[in-house]
């Protein structure tokens, strides 16, 4: 099942998200059109804005102050792509060239900035200081979560704490304050807005780890990239972590880097499917989905719940 | 002057604290900012509203800002492999970005993350023009790379009114960056500015200029470099702007235009 139908009553205003991203993009610099046209194009599920919209479905829904929020995070995790893909050298992205492959890096880093300036500037249609608050908390921890992931790469000895502080700032937060600030944009009540957060960072964690998960068992085709990049690049993500605690295992990731064939990545992917590493990977994301779950049940019933435990349970099962 | 001198020192230790992340100093140039940018987002105050903490704490954000966009102006245009230290370069210019949006948000100003927004997306805009040589003019590549130096100060000057004072430093700033140019193109090395006049169809898209076309690369320079120190200089003389301002457009105009002269030009 694709995701988008998970949340189809909501197809008209993420076609409106669709196209004022658009415009926020649009610019008088031909290039710098092309290059985030380019990115906006290659698409994306476009998590963040759904959230932000499926929160605000708690409070006062008016699309025309929570656009300016769903806009925002999705255009602050666009200018994180293109900035990662700078630093991953990166050539293709969702099988497209990357701007830094269209172009160079030069035009990257200008087109990043700008995309981050324009994300501030939707937000500062919303005059609600706590909402800047987060967001700018959120940008910050971003930012640490990349730098600490540049430090802790091939570093062995790294603890499950380590991980965890690390996705958290990679990935969680953002899609925690995705769905706290489209429900404070509805001015959705205190102490509730906070739930939100709760559970976009479960669900961000499981996410995350699904992802880490499927860089080891999906295929090629599927990610876009070889399978077993981030141990090749030195990210030792949560099955590699629990690999690392088998000696043989240890001492074949420990020779990993970029020197490593696509055939000797083949065997210690295959070494650890057949331990119980991802399986224990598997259980830890779905203990974070529980959770994810369990503050659903305290939120006020309505439609959009539904909605939010389909996309929690689809984040958990999917595939690719 | 002293008090107001006092002033910027605290400044400076405001930003370097802000900027203090001992890992990723190992690795990447260390991140300052440039005495007259600092200058400049002070001038239009006195001492006594230098005390004021919402005033410090937009001119600790704008210089925030400025060093983030200098700092992404040292990741290399295009390299086959991505060095650790460049990586971290791309990060720290991230980081630096966020942090100067978390220290407004801090204080819930809204307006001066719109201005200091704004003014980011026009300077990325102009950066990319120059880069990718979209203009069909010199005048409109003298008016991009004026908006690269001067739009943080115009807009963070638009927030407090402070408008009338945006004229004289915004020939400073630009002059200053055409010198550097100049001064690049002279000595052989790459200049965005000297490359993006090259590439307009009255030099007929020539990549090594002649000796005439160096000649006149440096006229058109001196030309902008010249008028803008005609400005500066009645600003100087203009007894209606306050003695502190003249004395600090003095240090600006003595850093900009005193002292720079280079061999090559003899």
């Amino acid at each position: 099942m694709k995701v988008t139908m998970l949340y189809s009553f909501l197809k008209a205003d993420i076609e409106y998200i669709e196209r004022e991203l658009e415009q926020a993009i649009s610019s008088s610099s031909p290039s710098l059109r092309d290059a985030s046209l380019h990115l906006l194009q290659a698409g994306g599920k476009r998590i963040r804005p759904v959230f932000v919209l499926l929160a605000a479905k708690f409070g006062d829904y008016r699309i025309e102050r929570v656009k300016n929020v769903a806009v925002a995070l999705e255009l602050i995790h666009m200018a994180s792509l293109v900035h990662d893909d700078v630093i991953d050298n990166a050539k293709l992205r969702r099988g497209q060239p990357t701007v830094k492959a269209e172009w160079d890096n030069r035009m990257a880093m200008y087109t990043g900035d700008y995309i981050f300036a324009r994300a501030l500037e939707y937000m500062t249609d919303i005059e609600n200081a706590e909402a800047h608050r987060i967001l700018s908390n959120t940008m910050v921890e971003l930012c640490i979560g990349e730098i600490n992931q540049i430090k802790d790469k091939y570093q062995y000895s790294q603890n499950l704490r380590d991980y965890l502080r690390r996705i958290k700032r990679k990935t969680a937060i953002l899609m925690a304050a995705s769905c706290q600030l489209g429900a404070l944009a509805a001015d959705v009540p205190d102490g509730l807005h906070q739930k939100f957060y709760q559970f976009g960072y479960n669900v961000g964690m499981a996410f995350q780890i699904t992802d880490d998960i499927l860089d080891f068992t999906a295929t090629e085709k599927e990610l876009g990239k070889p399978a077993g990049s981030d141990l090749l690049q030195g990210n030792v993500t949560l099955p590699a972590l629990y690999a690392l605690e088998d000696e043989r295992l240890r001492e074949q990731i420990m020779q990993v880097g970029e020197h490593t064939t696509k055939q000797e990545m083949a065997e210690i992917i295959h070494q650890m499917k057949r331990s119980d590493v991802l399986d224990r990977s598997r259980a830890l994301s779905q203990r974070y989905l529980r959770k994810a779950l369990v503050i659903l049940d305290e939120l006020p019933s309505n439609r959009t719940k539904k909605s939010l435990r389909d996309i929690a349970k689809f984040v958990g099962k999917r595939k690719y | 002057m002293n008090e107001w001198l006092k002033q910027k020192e605290m400044l400076e230790q405001k930003v370097r604290q802000k900027l203090s992340y001992p890992y990723l100093h190992k690795y990447i140039e260390k991140p300052e900012i440039e005495e007259s940018r600092l200058l400049i987002l002070m001038m239009p105050f006195t001492a006594e509203q230098l005390l004021s903490d919402d005033i410090q704490i937009c001119i600790v954000s704008a210089a925030l800002i400025q060093i983030a966009l200098d700092t992404h102006e040292r990741v290399i245009a295009s390299s086959d492999y991505i060095a650790k230290d460049q990586q971290l370069t791309v990060l720290a210019g991230d980081y630096f970005s966020g942090l100067y949006y978390r220290t407004l948000a801090e204080t819930g100003n809204i307006d001066m993350i719109r201005s200091l927004s704004a003014a980011v997306k026009s300077i990325n805009e102009s950066k990319i023009a120059l880069y990718h040589q979209e203009h069909d003019s010199v005048s409109s590549i003298m008016e991009s790379v004026y908006k690269i130096e001067t739009e943080i100060i115009k807009q963070f000057y638009s927030v407090f009114d402070l408008q009338s004072f945006f004229p004289v430093v915004s020939h400073v700033l630009s002059a200053k960056r055409l010198i550097e140019e100049k001064h690049l193109f002279v000595t052989g090395e790459k200049s965005v500015l000297a490359e993006a006049v090259d590439s307009l169809e009255a030099w007929g898209n020539n990549p090594s200029l002649s000796v005439d076309g160096q000649h006149e690369m440096i006229s058109i320079c001196d030309q902008y470099i010249n008028h803008a120190k005609a400005e500066v200089e009645q600003a100087l003389h203009d007894r209606s702007v306050a003695g502190s301002v003249r004395e600090l457009c003095s240090l600006l105009y003595n850093e900009t235009f005193r002292n720079k002269t280079y061999p090559e030009e003899g």
